[in-house]
């Protein structure tokens, strides 16, 4: 249906009453037309992912949601190189939350935000509490790898080019997934080992190749949210040292470890903290953490906000900035009180746009604040067309 | 209760989980040894478990002392739970509610009974098939591990190996002595 005008004059005129109204009535109303939908212009910079809300938090603008299947928990989103198509992958049971259960990687349209098509893979992709590690797409943009979960450990591969599913791969001892050179994985072992996984052009296995003792689990385990920062992956220790780990070689090459707390902070008892706790302006080479005191070692840092959030140069080691975690007029968190929170009194997540000027994001449980990453300076304390907290994804990362 | 959130409630904590911090560490650190090689010991466990969830049910061994509540989040089984507390929601510490099914598969705390002193292996055993509970939340952290050791982490869907993976609750299974 086209839209149309309609001359309101000539209702009004039946009146003598209207007659001083109509001068102001007497206007041409455009008729709206039905079946329209958004498409979404060329995305920018300082678009996120809230979950799978997709906001602009220059303009605190709700642009979209991924109308992903809510029957498992939100994974990673990947993009295609030429970023017109997001990956997720969902879970569906043919009776709601029961009966047969099927798998799909689905692939969205980045303009519509709609279903572009799918590929069905094994039942077996893990249903975690982190998000970080559940899919990777290669660095070619070719083939995407789930981590399985049944409780073997295992990567779906499927060919995002050919929209097919090419196989599975065993990894016994090794967990999550992320992105590791042209054709390659990477996994953390339990025993602290690196997994290296090597995929031929067709996507199949060539080679699993292990990294000894990354790090060490019993002594002080490394969290499962890591950050990429080029070729190189950055982990952060429960103890707050930093791993890195450089994946543009056949192999990955391990970094000299560093410690994010000083000796007067270890002192002070500050702990790494927060669901997202890292994130990196590439750039400047700036990297942002979580971080908040607690007197004893936590058992699940995830579960705690960071109180501050601060910044290190990655070439020099040198703090920068130590930044309030959200802003003082934000409301009280409601420590644990309701489902989905966490301790409630700082930021659970973090995120840095990669503008010249870029802005932090933080996700503080009860609202989402926008600052320069550069000053710290607020854009928005609380975003308000923005979901209240959750996982962080940069539109174009 | 919406199911999406099955697994965003376990990210809740409490400011009761602050004050039972202290200590924690080195009670892991006294029990470190005995769980390195987490490779093979939790797999007796974890069988013995799925064997006897399957078969009658699983029955408690006899520990002297006070049974204390297992109704409280600081009910001494719990000392690793991340969950609904299944006797809340229609079970009991080792049961679950009805309808639903114990999980198969599982991860495994070692928590200290206060009423005579002995640390015991706790199997913490989700219980499938239905909508989460939503009664008696309760975030017990101790000796949780990262995702990537599974069978020490608490961060896994453990109704994982299940026909439906939808979560309820959670059960504290007493499987034996860990001190010897």
């Amino acid at each position: 249906m086209t839209s149309g005008t309609h001359s309101i004059c000539t209702f009004s005129t039946l009146t003598g009453l209207a007659l001083a109204a109509a001068a102001n009535l007497c206007v041409a109303q455009e008729f709206d037309s039905f079946g329209r939908s958004e498409v979404l212009p060329e995305p920018e910079s300082d678009w996120a992912f809230v979950n799978y809300s997709l906001v602009d938090v220059t303009d605190d603008h709700f642009l979209g949601l991924i109308g992903a299947a809510q029957t498992g928990r939100p994974a990673d989103i990947e993009f295609s190189p030429d970023g017109t198509s997001l990956f997720l992958v969902e879970t569906f049971y043919t009776r709601g939350n029961r009966g047969e259960r099927t798998d799909t990687v689905t692939i969205f349209d980045t303009h519509t935000l709609g279903v572009a098509g799918e590929v069905e893979i094994p039942a077996k992709r893990a249903l975690l509490l982190v998000v970080e590690g559940t899919l990777a797409l290669t660095d070619n943009g070719r083939f995407l790898g789930v981590f399985n979960l049944t409780p073997a450990t295992s990567i779906s591969v499927v060919d995002i080019e050919k929209r097919e599913f090419v196989g599975e791969i065993s990894t016994p001892g090794c967990s999550l997934v992320f992105s590791a050179g042209e054709l390659s994985y990477m996994m953390i072992c339990a025993n602290g080992d690196l997994l290296t996984v090597t995929l031929d052009e067709n996507g199949g296995e060539v080679s699993k190749e292990r990294i000894e003792r990354f790090f060490d689990p019993e002594a002080d385990p490394i969290r499962e949210s890591g950050v990429r920062y080029g070729d190189e992956w950055l982990f952060v220790s429960f103890d707050g040292m930093l791993h890195s780990v450089d994946v543009s070689g056949a192999m990955p090459l391990v970094g000299e470890s560093w410690s994010l707390l000083n000796a007067s902070d270890r002192e002070q008892n500050w702990r790494i903290t927060g669901r997202q706790p890292l994130a990196v302006h590439r750039q400047s080479g700036r990297l942002y953490v979580l971080a908040r005191q607690n007197d004893e070692p936590l058992d699940d840092p995830a579960d705690w906000d960071g109180t501050e959030i601060w910044s290190f140069d990655l070439a020099t080691r040198e703090r920068l900035q130590r930044l309030e975690a959200r802003p003082a007029s934000a409301d009280a968190g409601g420590a644990g009180a309701t489902l989905g929170s966490t301790s409630g009194d700082g930021a659970s997540n973090i995120l840095v746009t990669q503008d010249d000027e870029p802005l932090l994001i933080s996700a503080a449980g009860t609202g989402i604040s926008i600052r320069s990453a550069l000053t710290g300076e607020y854009l928005h304390e609380r975003m308000q067309n923005a979901p209240a907290s959750g996982w962080l994804t940069l539109r174009m990362p | 209760m919406d199911s999406r959130n099955w697994i965003d409630r376990r990210f809740e904590t409490g400011a009761r989980y602050l004050a039972r911090l202290t200590s924690r560490r080195s009670f892991l650190t006294r029990l470190g040894t005995l769980l390195v090689g987490t490779a093979s010991i939790p797999l007796l466990p974890l069988s013995r478990a799925a064997a006897q969830a399957a078969d009658t049910g699983f029955e408690d061994p006899d520990i002297e002392g006070d049974a204390g509540d297992p109704m409280n989040c600081n009910y001494w089984r719990y000392c690793s739970i991340d969950g609904f507390m299944s006797p809340c929601c229609g079970g009991s510490a080792s049961s679950c509610p009805p309808g639903t099914e114990m999980s198969a598969v599982t991860w495994i705390g070692t928590c200290r009974n206060p009423a005579d002193g002995h640390d015991y292996l706790i199997s913490y055993n989700d219980c499938c098939g239905k909508s989460p509970c939503g009664q008696c939340f309760c975030n017990n952290n101790e000796d949780d591990m990262p995702a990537y050791v599974t069978a020490r982490s608490n961060n896994i869907n453990w109704c994982l190996a299940h026909s439906t993976t939808a979560y309820n609750s959670t059960v504290a299974l007493v499987l034996g002595r860990a001190d010897g």
